[in-house]
């Protein structure tokens, strides 16, 4: 930490701009690892290693996305490696594909809204968390968090395309989830159903 | 042509409801939710799926403990 300006200074600081934020961090880091110790020990990592680089944060821009940053590394650095599970996806690849699909960046689902109404929270909290890791993440970032898309991309680094495109495809994961659910339910999924039926009647 | 208009208005919701639209292209969104019912519907259906998601998280609070062992650690440092 720099001795330029004061301790009083520094830990005012931590405690207005910093510390705020600490539920968000503790239900990002919670939905990346599903263990209680576990979140409490990346929150605390990340607090210390936040006010340990204090001085490079400028005050009053965005802490949220710093600290942000600062968890996803930890997260990555220490806990991922001792997971050594790999990674089923390959992200990366799908990346040009989706990057030329103009229902690239498109957004949720035609799931009719009668259907997600009736969900359970716990249906979709399912299918949240049974997404793979990278796509967990921007998903939280984006729609639980509201962080932009060029947030997101500094938080995780990678490119702004990148984001969008694992944004695409993780929402097209959940889609399919909760339209399996939604069927559970009983509900039909009858998107389409018009435009065929039209079709037909067209071509009679 | 009619499923690319499809495919461009929720594009377009999409970026909207994700923030990343400049504010004269909020303003255009908006306006066409209030005058376009079929746009609207878009909207407001990507909006609801949106407000489930974000609704269904479970949503921490840590514990009183946490912050101070944080505040502890940092004094002792």
């Amino acid at each position: 930490m720099s001795k330029e300006k004061s301790e009083k200074y520094y830990n005012d600081l931590f405690e207005r701009e910093l510390l705020p934020h600490i539920d968000a961090l503790h239900t990002f880091a919670y939905h990346l690892c599903y263990d209680e110790e576990q979140a409490n020990d990346l929150v605390q990592e990340t607090y210390l290693k936040a006010f340990r680089f204090i001085d490079k944060y400028q005050e009053g821009t965005n802490a949220k996305a710093w600290l942000f940053k600062i968890l996803k590394n930890a997260y990555i650095n220490e806990y991922r490696k001792r997971s050594k599970r790999p990674t089923k996806v390959d992200f990366e690849e799908i990346v040009s594909y989706h990057e030329s699909d103009y229902e690239g960046i498109s957004g949720y689902f035609d799931l009719r809204e009668e259907m997600f109404e009736n969900m359970m929270g716990d249906e979709v909290t399912l299918a949240i968390n049974s997404l793979p890791m990278e796509f967990r993440t921007v998903i939280l970032l984006c729609d639980i968090e509201g962080f932009t898309y060029e947030e997101i991309a500094k938080i995780i680094d990678v490119p702004i395309g990148t984001v969008r495109s694992r944004l695409f495809r993780a929402r097209n994961i959940l889609k399919e989830k909760l339209l399996t659910y939604a069927k559970d339910l009983g509900y039909k999924d009858k998107r389409g159903a018009k435009r065929k039926k039209k079709r037909n009647l067209e071509e009679e | 042509m009619k499923d690319q208009q499809r495919h461009s208005v929720k594009q377009e919701v999409g970026l909207f409801l994700d923030r990343n639209l400049s504010q004269s292209d909020q303003k255009a969104v908006l306006n066409k939710v209030k005058s376009d019912p079929s746009y609207r519907a878009t909207y407001n259906r990507e909006k609801n799926v949106r407000e489930l998601l974000k609704n269904s998280v479970q949503r921490s609070s840590v514990s009183p403990d946490l912050i101070k062992s944080i505040k502890n650690k940092i004094k002792l440092g």
